[in-house]
Parts: structure tokens; sequence; C-alpha cells
């Protein structure tokens, strides 16, 4: 019983450190797209050391949708990651909801990225590196986000299966905050 | 995170959020796809071509999909800059408006990496004075459509009736009907032309392209290369790659 509590508590107390490594990340993201999205609605030359493809892709048709720069929908994604991996933080009771938020999001953000790096290789002929630096961001994002839910889910499984849970509370710091 | 483990976990949310993800994914691929609408690039790499002007050009710098100020086409951001010393008569220049100039258009200034401006060197038509020399007549009444921001529109109408030096090709009568045929406000264009407006201007550029070492036209200036004379495009477009990879050094 104890080593089923301690794995828990093990795997329970890894998501607060998931949840801070997603938000630097997304404070990561809101920093490249805003650099992005300066170049875009500025028209200003990016720094772009490695190729020259940034002012291509900025130039590009590709850049802005429903007349909105993609790097502006980026940087709102961002943001929304962002209030997740807060939601998660403050141990609010909203349960699985932020979590499964920015998992969603992150899964959403990644699928798209990728979808614009094959834009940038076969329609635009040019690769910007801030947007692969932000693609390489959002899949770091989800692939924290999904081990986050994973481990709220198999956490709340091994208490269902029999963990003394106000054992686990008193001895979970973060639990008592939460309270 | 309190309640995460207050009850077991389903897969239904999951799946749920999987599915939300993956249908915003597409709907934002789809958004991207139908609803892009920034000038530019990709025309050709992606298989179009550019769509008419108010002109009726097919040229990508009349046609408002890139953006032009004045006698320069293309991103001010862009990372090599050409300038074009040129003159309307010289069956040169307009090879090289046809040709070369086409494709730096479509596969470069497209993509936001080069910016062209157009500066004149109206030396075709010898010491003919102002009523009679072609070359500054039509460089003055490009000027006039510049003035009305048609600048692009007359530039490749007048190499599209190039036909001979001081025959009249570009007589004023002419030059008006070009400007008939670009819907330019008639009035406003008669009167510059008219008053030779421009006439300082266009000799200016002349004597400052000597300055600068031009001897022939067309002239161009890749960044800081000059090239003298006509290049077809498979001859020009290496000095563009050159420019470009010394830019991102």
């Amino acid at each position: 019983m104890r080593d089923l509590i301690g794995q828990a508590q093990a795997r329970y107390s890894l998501r607060p450190a998931l949840l801070a490594v997603v938000s630097l990340l997304s404070l990561g993201g809101i920093a490249v797209s805003s650099y992005l999205a300066y170049g875009n609605i500025g028209d200003e030359s990016l720094f772009c050391e490695l190729g020259h493809g940034c002012d291509a892709v900025q130039a590009s048709q590709y850049s802005v949708v429903i007349g909105v720069p993609i790097a502006v929908w980026g940087l709102l994604l961002y943001l929304v990651m962002l209030l997740a991996a807060a939601a998660g933080l403050s141990r609010s009771k909203s349960g699985e909801l932020p979590s499964l938020g920015l998992f969603g999001a992150s899964l959403a953000g990644t699928v798209y990225s990728g979808y614009l790096a094959w834009l940038e290789l076969y329609r635009i002929d040019a690769v910007c590196m801030w947007c692969t630096i932000s693609a390489l961001i959002v899949t770091a994002i989800l692939v924290t986000s999904a081990l986050n839910l994973a481990l709220g889910r198999q956490a709340a499984s091994t208490g269902e299966r029999g963990v003394d849970r106000s054992k686990m509370k008193a001895r979970d710091p973060i639990e008592e905050v939460g309270q | 995170m309190t309640e995460d483990r207050s009850r077991p976990k389903t897969a239904g949310p999951l799946l749920v959020t999987i599915g939300l993800a993956i249908a915003g994914a597409i709907a934002a691929i789809l958004a991207t796809e139908l609803l892009h609408d920034r000038a530019g690039e990709s025309l050709v790499a992606g298989g179009e071509t550019p769509v008419a002007g108010a002109a009726g050009s097919d040229r990508l710098c009349a046609s408002g999909q890139v953006p032009v100020d004045g006698r320069k086409c293309g991103l001010d951001s862009a990372r090599v800059k050409i300038i074009e010393m040129s003159d309307y008569q010289c069956p040169w220049c307009k090879r090289f408006v046809d040709t070369t100039e086409k494709e730096v258009e479509e596969q470069y200034i497209a993509k936001g990496l080069v910016q062209m401006e157009f500066h004149n060197f109206a030396v075709t038509g010898g010491n003919q004075p102002k009523e009679k020399n072609e070359s500054t007549l039509a460089a003055e009444a490009a000027e006039c459509a510049n003035d009305q921001g048609r600048f692009w529109d007359y530039h490749y109408k007048l190499y599209s009736e190039q036909n001979g030096e001081n025959e009249g090709a570009f007589r004023p009568e002419k030059l008006r009907q070009f400007a008939a045929d670009l819907g330019l406000d008639q009035k406003e264009f008669s009167s510059c032309l008219d008053s030779h407006r421009h006439y300082d201007e266009i000799a200016q550029e002349r004597d400052e392209a000597i300055a600068l070492g031009a001897r022939g036209t067309p002239t161009l200036v890749i960044n800081d290369m000059m090239v003298p004379g006509y290049l077809p495009f498979d001859q020009f477009q290496p000095l563009i790659e050159q420019a470009l990879a010394k830019g991102a050094e």
C-alpha cells in the first residue's frame, strides 16, 4: 500500500514541474510569434540566421488568414496554452479540464504546424527559422502536456484501486494547498 | 487537479478532446487554403498565374498582388534590391523587361526576396529637343502615370508598344492614347505631359546613371553590383542567388 501511495505521489509531484515547463515553453512561443507578427504587420525584415526564407514566408499569401497574420493566431494559441497551464498549476477545482484543454490545444497546434511546414517546403519553397522553432515548441508542449495528462489519469486510477486518499492528501503538500 | 483523483478517468473526455483538436486543426488548414489573403508569394510555385491588373496586364507588378510604391515593386524588406536603369526606346531594354524581368518578378519578387526599382536612363532619343525626343517623352509619360499611382501599368504598356527610335511610337498623341487605354485621368495626364513637369528629373536621373558608371541601356544594379547590358534570365539568376547568399551570411 505504501508503495502504491509513494508511486502515485512521485508521479503526481511531477505534474507541477511539467506544467511549469509548459508555461516556459508557452512564453517562448509567445516571444517567437510576437517577433513573427512584428515582421509580418510591419513588413520588417527578420533576423534569419539559418537560410534566408523568413522574408519569403512572411511575404507569402499564406501568412495571413481571414485578414489576421498567422503569427497572431499562433500568439493567441500560446496564450491559451499558458492560461491552461496556469489553471492547472493553480490547482483550482476545474478538474481535468485544464490538462485536457492544454493537450487539445497543443495537439491542434502541432498538426497545424506540420501543415505549415509542408506549405513552406512544397509551396512557398522557403523555410522560416522562426516558424520551425515555433513548431518545435508546440510539439514539445504536446509531449509535455500528454505526459501531464497521462500522469493525472494514472494517479486517479491508482487512487481508485484502493489508495487511502485521506493519507495521500495529508502527505501531498500540493493537494493540501488545493483543498 | 484536485478532482483528478476523485473519480476514475474514462476515455470519453480524452477522445472528445482529440476529436475537437483534430477538427480544429482541419478547420484551420481549410481556412488557410481557402481564405489566405496576403499579396505576394507562390504565384509561380503554386502553379497559378498572376491575375490581370486593372489594365489587363498579366505582369505581377501591375497585378496588385505585390506591394508597389511608385517605381518600386516588391517588399521594402526584400534582401536583394535591383535597380533597373532603362530607356523605353531601347530594344534590349524591352527584351529584358519581356523576359528576364518577368522571371525575376515571378520567381523572386513574388516571394518577397527581391525588390526592383526602375530608374530612367533616357538616352536613346539622342539630342532631339524635348518635344521630339521620344525616350524622354515616354519617360515623362510614365512619370505622369506614376503621379496617378499607375507607373507599372504604363511601364509595361510602353514596352509593349515600342517601335523604332523617334519614329512616332511615343509621340504625345500616342502617349495620351495609352493613358486613355489604361483608364488614367486624361485631363491630369495631358496637363502633366504637356507641361514637361518631369523632364528635368529625367535629365537628372540620366546624369546620375552616367555618374554611377552606367554606359549603356539597360544597366542593372543588384545590391552593390553593377551589371551592364541585357542578360537572359539563366545568366541573371546566378547573380541574384549570389546576392541572396551574400545577404544571408
